[in-house]
């Protein structure tokens, strides 16, 4: 007995010490959802079940409600004074009080008039005319084409309150016109979480458009759960653009659960990405959610499959790179440095000047501590350029701090090109200039330069003691690039500043570059400016100048013009670019004119081996 | 104690602990592992957390339809304060109209409460369990209500609060709503927060610069930068335009050029558009050349609307060089707008040369964006004009959005008898549009296409081919008929894999013939490697 009893308390307190652990805390995953949960505090108390009756807000409805009467043919009258209402916690209570009455006297009026008077406020109506009669509802939207077009942003409702509904829906939407629609996905996804199966056969059935949007829907459910049995699903679909799509859900679903398997058959299906659409391609998103699992894996898979997925691919990572850098900037940038990966470079180009921006000074700060090296120099890049578009003024001082030493002079002219932003902010390179040091005028006035714009021709003056600024080793670019400009607006000024530079090199690039800017804007009054020229050196430096700027127009009018040059080496240039504008006009005219011009030798042999437009400009 | 009981005590301790160690080992691996980046932490006080709405409550947000189920929501939000709103809004769920609600309601009770909250809410992941759902209507919300009762908190609430990802939006959204409100004080803080390329809702700057023009105008210059500016300015120049163009003109002349051109060519649009002959009078009379013609830009360009060849004669006899041709095709367009027939026939009427043909583009792109419909009619119409140059330079100017808005349309038009008009960069579009869905159907359709156009569009698509999977770039590569387009195609791919992978690169290198070998080691020896790439390269190039 005694002993028993022993072995009955041993056991008690056994089942005691398994409860008890059990009842201690939540187990596993649930427990760390709560912690994340929690990451607030814990609640204090619950909130009863309020009594209507004691309301003050809701006798204030009631009483609105008698005023304008009770009957359906009120309530028009009725949502037009709720409309008015000012105070909006008011007035969007009292309107939603008054849709979810109006869905159960007479739904089909409610629409008309939401309709006709306040369109915006449909989809709200519908969703409570959804949770009261689904079928119903449905079915009068069904019956037009502004119906079809409220059912399509209601797909996500309509599959948790009649998702046997969902296929017949589908089946009767065309194509939605916003290519980042992807509410049939989104649906038959919610679909297949609480039915998978019915999901799947409800899916098969659809035909039409949307048919690849629902099963990759139920396919990326799937293949979260069970990555074989729905990619063997998927390949069992007739093959198409359709099965294509299941496959980038199946692939792009499993990803979340199982990176390595789903990476490893990113070749089983076409990129599949929509036109036009950043980061839409499967190798793209099977990234995203790869390296959401397991950033280091999905590093190591590239490091070992290089070539498999390209630059394009790797922008998936983009957002998951962001939130790394958010969370721990220092550790994220040392692990790019180390990944071996010059691809990811651009992905971190992007980041920062999205969601990553927010921790430009820790990585500027942990780029201060590394030694030098091209990823340091290609990051700081990066980050001066994010900086530069975001808050210019912050860039210049950034720039101001970088040592003025040869090394960096890279970094330096980059992120003052930045400031620019390819010529599109060159509106503000005034403000810029006003404060820009020593060290930062000389690359700002080059770089201006180089976008040009209408500021030059409307002020040369002050432009031309920003050329004299430059050191003389630096200023033919900048003096081409004025006398361009300034040329388009006023030749006569332009040309009469550049016969009276000092420097022959300067004179003879810049009379170029002005004949250029001239015969671009108007070809005919240049051409009778350089017919007005005596023969000699700058007749041939302006000839240059215009057989540039027609090549693309008139190459007919620049071959002729190329042959009037006495100077060998620029004849035989000019010919040559005059040559490439009518091959890529017309080829048969091209070597015609090649046949019956007087030309050297030399000079046939040159234009012969001239390459085509075409290939010049992918060379 | 007995030995006995002591026995027992000892079993039984001893139970209780291989019990408790059972437990722990029969919990279940568990089955999905959070996210492993770990949120970012605030740096702001987290408010205390409020109370939860109880199990029944729950069940009758669920359960209850019509209006009962809102006046419930109602009588509980009347008795809820500001720590009880997010347990409301997480028991109504993903109902944007319920949510919306509560918010506007929350934003009234504490605005500062619901900051923090929203703050806090912002650094967790998105579908991190239990986080509250439409963490963005909520700061919609929040901006909307708070900056109507109190924009001075909402401002200092956004200068104080520390950097993270979402600032940016958050200070936008308040900026859209200030700008509302208040526009000297909307203009102010987007300078203070550097807001520059988002451009805020500008109805009210018309009244707001209306009571005092100048004033405005200063502000303007003084707190506004990029898109903001120009488009406040703007505003600002209309109305001082069309009450006091010289008072305009006159504080014009004390800006910078930019500034200056750009204040006094809205003004002068303001002008023109009720009374052109006045307006031309005065910009014709403007002795600088450079000034002359800024203004007459906007001028003829409102002008064109009404009388398109008087502002042609106009532009004719007194602007010159770009500014010329620009204006023209301003004012070509804005007369194309209202009558295309007669705008062309202005422009048949023009002398040959730059203008005329900018003119002719003008009218293109304005027929072209005509609709759907008209796009046939007018690329007809383009491919008959005698210069290439005017037929590319109109393509160029529609194509973008084009190709954007009606992909499969510039497809068939590339392949159809005017494809010949498409520029280098179209076909770009389009073969990158198509490579990133099947890279052998785009080369497909690029083999498909017209001999003129047929080699550059395979180009076109291996390039595109090789940014988004460029093995199978280089297997298509490998299997392409010797001569010129292989060997072009050669240098492609070697380019491409030289800045993916040296030992990529010096794979793909092994696996061609000799003269092929050396079109790929022009490729790498310009490439301009760094030392350490350029010695796996080598080290590549040498393996057997």
């Amino acid at each position: 007995m005694m002993i028993a009893s022993r072995l009955l308390t041993f056991a008690a307190c056994g089942l005691a010490g398994f409860f008890g652990m059990n009842a201690i805390g939540p187990r596993g995953a649930v427990r760390r959802e709560i912690s994340q949960a929690a990451a607030q505090s814990a609640p204090v108390g619950e909130m009863p079940m309020p009594a209507v009756e004691d309301s003050a807000l809701v006798a204030e409805w009631e009483k609105m409600r008698s005023q304008y009467g009770r009957e359906p043919g009120d309530l028009p009258t009725l949502y037009l004074a709720v409309k008015d209402t000012k105070d909006a916690f008011r007035r969007r209570a009292f309107r939603a009080a008054l849709l979810a009455d109006w869905a159960i006297t007479d739904p089909r009026a409610a629409l008309a008039f939401l309709r006709e008077k306040d369109s915006g406020n449909v989809n709200q109506f519908l969703r409570e005319w959804l949770r009261l009669d689904p079928q119903n509802a449905i079915a009068a939207l069904l019956a037009d084409e502004k119906g079809k077009g409220n059912l399509r942003s209601l797909l996500s409702d309509i599959a948790k309150v009649a998702p046997a509904r969902l296929a017949e829906i589908a089946g009767a939407l065309q194509k939605s016109e916003s290519r980042f629609d992807s509410t049939a996905r989104d649906a038959f996804a919610i679909f297949a979480q609480s039915d998978p199966d019915a999901a799947r056969l409800a899916a098969e059935s659809v035909q039409g458009v949307l048919r690849g949007q629902v099963l990759a829907g139920v396919a990326g459910v799937w293949a979260e759960k069970d990555g074989p049995a729905a990619l063997a699903w998927a390949q069992s679909l007739t093959a198409g653009e359709a099965r294509d799509e299941a496959l980038k859900g199946v692939l792009t679903g499993w990803a979340k659960t199982d990176p390595a398997a789903a990476l490893q058959r990113i070749d089983l299906v076409p990129p599949g990405g929509e036109e036009n659409y950043y980061a839409s391609d499967v190798g793209a998103q099977v990234l995203r959610e790869a390296a959401k699992r397991d950033w280091d894996g999905t590093m190591q898979w590239l490091r070992d499959h290089p070539g498999k997925l390209g630059r394009s691919s790797l922008n998936g990572l983009q957002d998951v790179m962001s939130k790394r850098l958010n969370s721990n900037p220092a550790e994220t940038m040392r692990s790019l440095s180390k990944s071996g990966l010059p691809g990811l470079d651009n992905v971190l180009a992007n980041a920062l000047l999205n969601d990553g921006y927010a921790q430009r000074d820790a990585i500027w700060q942990w780029l201060d501590g590394q030694p030098p090296s091209a990823f340091t120099t290609s990051a700081r890049g990066w980050v001066l350029n994010a900086v530069a578009w975001k808050e210019p003024e912050t860039a210049m001082e950034w720039i101001e701090k970088i040592p003025d030493t040869p090394e960096n002079q890279s970094i330096i002219e980059r992120g003052t090109m930045s400031l620019l932003n390819g010529g599109s902010q060159m509106d503000r390179f005034e403000s810029f200039f006003a404060k820009a040091s020593p060290k930062m005028r000389s690359s700002l006035i080059e770089a201006a330069f180089r976008f040009g714009g209408q500021g030059m021709s409307r002020d040369p003056a002050l432009w031309i003691g920003r050329v004299n600024e430059l050191p003389p080793e630096r200023r033919s670019q900048a003096i081409s690039g004025l006398a361009s400009s300034w040329a388009a607006e006023d030749p006569a000024a332009a040309i009469a500043w550049v016969e009276a530079l000092p420097s022959e090199k300067e004179r003879s690039g810049a009379f170029s570059s002005a004949m250029s800017g001239w015969a671009q804007n108007d070809p005919v009054a240049a051409a009778q400016w350089l017919n007005t020229q005596p023969n000699g050196m700058n007749r041939d430096i302006g000839t240059s100048g215009l057989v540039s700027a027609l090549i693309n127009s008139s190459p007919e009018d620049a071959w002729t013009w190329a042959q009037s040059i006495r100077d060998p080496s620029r004849r035989l240039s000019a010919l040559q670019l005059a040559q490439m504008g009518l091959r890529s006009k017309d080829p048969a005219i091209a070597k015609q004119m090649l046949e019956s011009a007087r030309l050297t030798p030399t000079e046939v042999q040159a234009l012969t081996q001239t390459p085509d437009a075409q290939s010049f400009i992918r060379q | 104690m007995t030995r006995a009981h002591f026995t027992t005590l000892a079993g039984g301790a001893l139970a209780l602990g291989i019990g408790a160690v059972a437990a722990k080992m029969s919990e279940p691996a568990p089955a999905i592992v959070p996210p492993l980046v770990e949120p970012a932490k605030s740096a702001m006080p987290v408010p205390a957390r409020g109370r939860t709405v109880s199990e029944s409550f729950a069940a009758a947000l669920q359960k209850e339809t019509g209006g009962k189920r809102w006046l419930l929501l109602l009588a509980a939000t009347e008795k809820a304060d500001a720590s009880d709103m997010p347990g409301l809004i997480r028991a109504v769920g993903v109902d944007s109209a319920a949510v919306r609600m509560l918010a506007a309601h929350w934003a009234d009770l504490d605005p500062s409460h619901m900051f923090h909250t929203v703050y806090a809410e912002l650094l967790l992941p998105e579908n991190t369990p239990g986080a509250l759902p439409s963490r963005y209507t909520l700061s919609s919300v929040l901006f909307e209500q708070w900056v109507k009762n109190d924009p001075a908190a909402a401002v200092k609430a956004l200068n104080d609060v520390p950097e993270f990802s979402g600032r940016e939006n958050l200070r936008m959204t308040a900026s859209n709503q200030l700008m509302k409100a208040d526009v000297e004080t909307g203009l102010r803080a987007m300078k203070d927060w550097g807001i520059r390329n988002y451009s805020p809702d500008m109805k009210g700057v018309a009244a707001w610069a209306a009571r005092d023009p100048q004033r405005a105008a200063e502000s303007i210059l003084k707190n506004t930068e990029g898109y903001a500016r120009q488009a406040a300015l703007r505003e600002v120049a209309k109305v001082w335009g069309n009450a006091n163009p010289s008072a305009a003109f006159e504080f014009a002349a004390g800006l910078d050029s930019t500034s200056r051109a750009q204040v006094s060519g809205e003004v002068i649009r303001a002008w023109a558009e009720r009374d052109a002959a006045g307006a031309a009078a005065f910009a014709a009379t403007q002795p600088e050349g450079a000034f002359r013609n800024a203004l007459g830009q906007s001028l003829v360009t409102e002008w064109g609307k009404t009388d398109a060849a008087a502002a042609l004669a106009w532009s004719q006899g007194n602007l010159r060089g770009s500014a010329q041709t620009e204006a023209i095709s301003g004012l070509v367009k804005s007369a194309a707008e209202k009558d295309l027939a007669g705008a062309a026939q202005l422009v048949a009427t023009m002398e040959p040369g730059t203008a005329q043909n900018r003119a002719s583009t003008a009218i293109f792109e304005t027929w072209f964006n005509k609709g759907k419909g008209e796009r046939a009619a007018a690329i007809e119409w383009l491919a008959a004009l005698p210069d290439a140059t005017v037929r590319k330079a109109a393509i160029e100017r529609v194509q973008w959005n084009w190709a954007w808005n009606d992909p499969a349309g510039v497809r068939d038009f590339i392949s159809g008898p005017n494809g010949a008009l498409a520029s280098h960069s179209l076909i770009q579009q389009v073969a990158r549009g198509q490579v990133s869905k099947n890279p052998e159907a785009a080369m497909q359709w690029a083999t498909s296409l017209p001999a003129d156009r047929a080699a550059e569009a395979r180009a076109a698509v291996l390039e595109n081919w090789l940014s988004i999977r460029p093995e199978g770039a280089a297997d298509y590569v490998r299997k392409l008929p010797v001569g010129e387009e292989r060997s072009r195609a050669v240098s492609s791919v070697s380019q491409s894999l030289i800045y993916q992978s040296p030992q990529q690169a010096a794979a793909w290198y092994r696996t061609l013939g000799d003269a092929e070998r050396k079109v790929a080691r022009e490729v790498f020896d310009r490439s301009g490697l760094p030392e350490d790439q350029r010695k796996q390269l080598e080290d590549g190039l040498k393996a057997p």
